[in-house]
């Protein structure tokens, strides 16, 4: 199930809302924890039980890190749990990608398993693991009730598709089962902006990418239409996606992190990684960065770090050499900003930095769409003029008239620029017009959403396939 | 106290929103949309109850068409998009694009007419013919068409030179064609027929001929509901003669049985879901028709979509009998099991749209 259908919105959040108001605060976890388990069922029915596991598995381990907490059965613990949720993660989601490796570097003619991806299985495997991996830190404390760490393994709003919400970071809040008006009308909001960036922009950008990429007249301008328009695409859907998670967790009093914050006003490619899926980038940083060693080593040491770093970040995306091509490209990029490029883009005017940072993130994404090496070297060919294709063409002309309002559209969106100008409104006489204006547009954007929904009869998420 | 309201109304118009849509009836067809709705026995025998669960949602939402038409509005209106789903509106008149021109289709129909000429008709007087889509006919350079010409040349090129074009782009107008549908009206086609006529060397003309006009009105054609949009419907009109009420129409089941009806027209289709099924009793794998005051013993046999529906009635009076092949229906291999083709001329009559998607004959 999708945030953005109508079995999601119009069907389970009002059970599961209704369900939640009326049960009394100390059993508001079950109604949580029983939702969200037909929620991933519902999709899922068989892998149900392997979210289950992985509650169980990494509650004990918990309770065993801190049985033996200061011993060496801790660490082992500790390594048990890390080895089983990596275990997991391999099996389903890399097994196949090793085997067809391996049969063609030796020849071993192995069959491919051809697993179904278990759905969001890269987000909660990771979310286990930071809660093992933080008990034995000492920086969360261990969970004696099982039903409690289940709700937070399972929680629907960022089960599927983040963000990564680390335990410690909602540990307290899995008490508080109450109710805050607040917090809900800012949720309402929050979903219905995420609703209207996946459903009004993300989904026609898409289908803009999938024109450019189908078309039988190439043109330079219609590659880079592609390209643009699937970065943006990308942004719109991941973002609104955690928009909605985000709101849909303040529904019910859980205050999860920002997972983005408009990466494409970044000067650096330092600061979009800072802008862009927080937190992943936060999980990788503190479970994996960190642990080996971080920039507190010689600069080779260091430099290898972030290229392992960025290597395991391109891998987690997808299994498939275009992620780890990718990962290891913004890796090296990370690495050449560090060595000068960053003292030179300290010197250069903003404008120039930004057209640096939208470049290298266009060009990293076309990579990241393109499963093949030929394909990517063809996207490449097309837009730097390699092949022999006009600059434009009467369909890429079209499609770009077509789609000008969507692209500024988008562009704008994807700057704090609306956000700014509210909060300035806010602040002159205009305020009442403007504590009016935001649940007025909320229910023309949900409106407008519902009318693309009930449009549209196929509707994937793009992280649905991480 | 203004959060407390706005979270009540957010639930209560979720909740209710849901439950109105569950608890109203089912419908089992959408007229807007012309085509079933997914129903709830389609959801019992589902191989994926989650995903068709939301296919069953999505086509029994409260208030669907309404939600289309925002989602039109919003497409057009608001991001000033050329079209919506590939249609546009042009003069009135809503126009999906043809676009792009699949040259391997248009290859692989002309691939399929030689290889029934082969199979049936080297004997036979044989002609092809293509009916263009409304698409064709606005050249405001806004929106993308297909190159007419090249479909025409590649079929020229590779379909037998013993089978003979008869060119009928420059017979008809958009104004021929209804403005919801992508048909033409049976009152548009006196240039069709005369271009048929003198390419096939036949005496077909309908001017003079002994029609009355009659209609019938809403008539909602297939993008009147695809494109969601406001506009009027058309109204759909039909000649009618007495010669077209006496011929005998019989729609054949199987190599020896049919069904047999008295008249071109099936009069109860009016009002239905698709209201020109009343040509010829709508899409039906081969279709003969008999003239009972027929001078000659004249036969035609069409390879055809369903333009020729309307069409047909029009050609009756200068033939003995004419049937009507659909090869999206039919498989092309076991026609000798209907089709007798002894001395009866052969006309393949195929719109651009089909041309450029033939892979759905047969």
């Amino acid at each position: 199930m999708v945030f953005s259908s109508i079995s999601f919105i119009f069907y389970f959040l009002p059970l599961v809302l209704l369900a939640y108001f009326i049960t009394p605060k100390r059993f508001r976890n079950i109604v949580l924890l029983t939702g969200s388990i037909f929620f991933y069922a519902f999709g899922e029915p068989i892998y149900v039980l392997l979210l289950v596991f992985s509650s169980v598995i990494d509650y004990i381990h918990g309770l065993m890190i801190e049985k033996h907490r200061g011993t060496k059965k801790a660490k082992t613990a500790l390594i048990s749990s890390i080895i089983i949720n990596v275990s997991l993660l391999a099996f389903f989601k890399y097994a196949d990608f090793m085997i067809i490796n391996l049969n063609d570097w030796f020849d071993l003619g192995l069959k491919t398993l051809n697993l179904r991806l278990p759905i969001g299985i890269s987000f909660y495997t990771f979310q286990t693991m930071s809660y093992t991996i933080d008990v034995y830190r000492g920086k969360a404390s261990v969970q004696r009730n099982l039903l409690k760490l289940s709700t937070y393994v399972t929680l629907f709003p960022q089960l599927i598709a983040g963000p990564i919400v680390r335990y410690k970071d909602i540990e307290s809040q899995l008490d508080d089962t109450g109710i805050s008006y607040d917090n809900f009308a800012y949720g309402i909001k929050r979903f219905i902006t995420g609703l209207a960036k996946k459903v009004l922009i993300a989904n026609s950008l898409g289908q803009l990418s999938v024109l450019a990429s189908g078309t039988q007249a190439p043109s330079v301008l219609f590659y880079w239409m592609g390209a643009i328009a699937f970065a943006l695409q990308i942004y719109f859907d991941f973002s609104g996606y955690s928009d909605m998670a985000i709101g849909l967790g303040r529904m019910f009093n859980f205050k999860f992190l920002e997972n983005f914050n408009y990466p494409y006003v970044a000067k650096s490619i330092t600061e979009f990684w800072r802008r862009w899926h927080i937190s992943l980038g936060t999980w990788f940083r503190e479970y994996v960065y960190y642990p080996l060693g971080g920039n507190r080593t010689g600069k080779l040491r260091w430099f290898g770090n972030i290229l392992v770093v960025w290597f395991l970040t391109g891998f987690w995306h997808g299994a498939n050499w275009n992620f780890i091509i990718w990962g290891l490209f913004f890796g090296l990029i990370l690495v050449f900003e560090k060595l000068f490029l960053k003292k030179l883009l300290d010197k250069t005017p903003a404008a120039i930095n930004h057209i640096y940072v939208v470049f290298t993130v266009v060009i990293s994404f076309v990579i990241f769409k393109n499963e093949t090496l030929a394909d990517i070297a063809l996207n490449f060919r097309g837009m730097f003029g390699g092949l022999d294709i006009p600059f434009i063409s009467a369909e890429a002309l079209y499609y770009l008239k077509s789609n000008a309002i969507l692209l500024i559209a988008a562009v704008i969106g994807a700057t704090p620029l609306a956000k700014n100008l509210y909060g300035k409104l806010k602040e002159t006489k205009f305020r009442k017009f403007t504590s009016a204006a935001a649940p007025a547009t909320a229910a023309v954007l949900f409106i407008l959403a519902t009318g693309y929904i009930v449009d549209s009869s196929f509707n994937p998420f793009l992280y649905f396939r991480f | 106290m203004k959060n407390k309201v706005l979270t009540y109304i957010f639930i209560f118009i979720i909740t209710a929103a849901g439950l109105t849509a569950a608890v109203m009836p089912d419908m089992d067809v959408t007229f807007s949309e012309r085509r079933p709705l997914y129903g709830l026995e389609d959801l019992k025998a589902s191989g994926d109850f989650s995903k068709d669960f939301e296919k069953y949602s999505l086509d029994h939402f409260v208030l669907r068409d309404f939600f289309r038409h925002i989602k039109a509005f919003s497409e057009y209106s608001i991001f000033r998009k050329n079209d919506n789903n590939g249609l546009y509106e042009f003069n009135d008149f809503i126009i999906k694009m043809l676009y792009p021109l699949d040259e391997n289709s248009v290859e692989k129909l002309a691939d399929k007419i030689n290889a029934i000429y082969e199979m049936y008709a080297e004997d036979n007087r044989v002609f092809y013919s293509i009916i263009p889509d409304k698409n064709y006919f606005v050249d405001d350079g806004k929106y993308l068409t297909i190159d007419y010409e090249m479909m025409e040349s590649i079929l020229r090129n590779g379909i037998d030179s013993h089978i003979n074009y008869i060119n009928l782009f420059s017979s008809i107008g958009l104004g021929d064609y209804y403005k919801t549908d992508h048909h033409f009206r049976m009152d548009g086609l006196a240039g069709v027929i005369l271009a048929l006529g003198k390419g096939m060397d036949m005496d077909l003309n309908i001017n003079g001929a002994d029609y009355n006009l009659s209609s019938h009105f809403p008539f909602y054609g297939a993008y009147y509901g695809q494109s969601a949009i406001n506009i009027k419907a058309d109204t759909l009109i039909y000649l009618e003669s007495n010669l077209l009420k006496n011929c005998t129409v019989k729609i054949w089941e199987s190599f020896d049985s049919f069904t047999e009806f008295k008249g071109v027209y099936d009069y109860e289709k009016l009002g239905s879901v698709d209201s020109y099924d009343i040509f010829l009793y709508g899409t039906k794998p081969i279709v003969t028709i008999e003239n009972p005051v027929a001078e000659n013993d004249s036969e035609l046999i069409i390879f055809k979509d369903s333009f020729a529906n309307s069409l047909t009635p029009l050609l009756i009076e200068s033939y003995s009998k004419i049937t009507l092949v659909d090869l999206r229906l039919v498989n092309h291999t076991v026609l000798d099991h209907f089709v007798d083709f002894t001395d009866a001329d052969i006309l393949f009559l195929y719109s651009t749209m089909i041309a450029n998607n033939s892979a759905i004959l047969k």
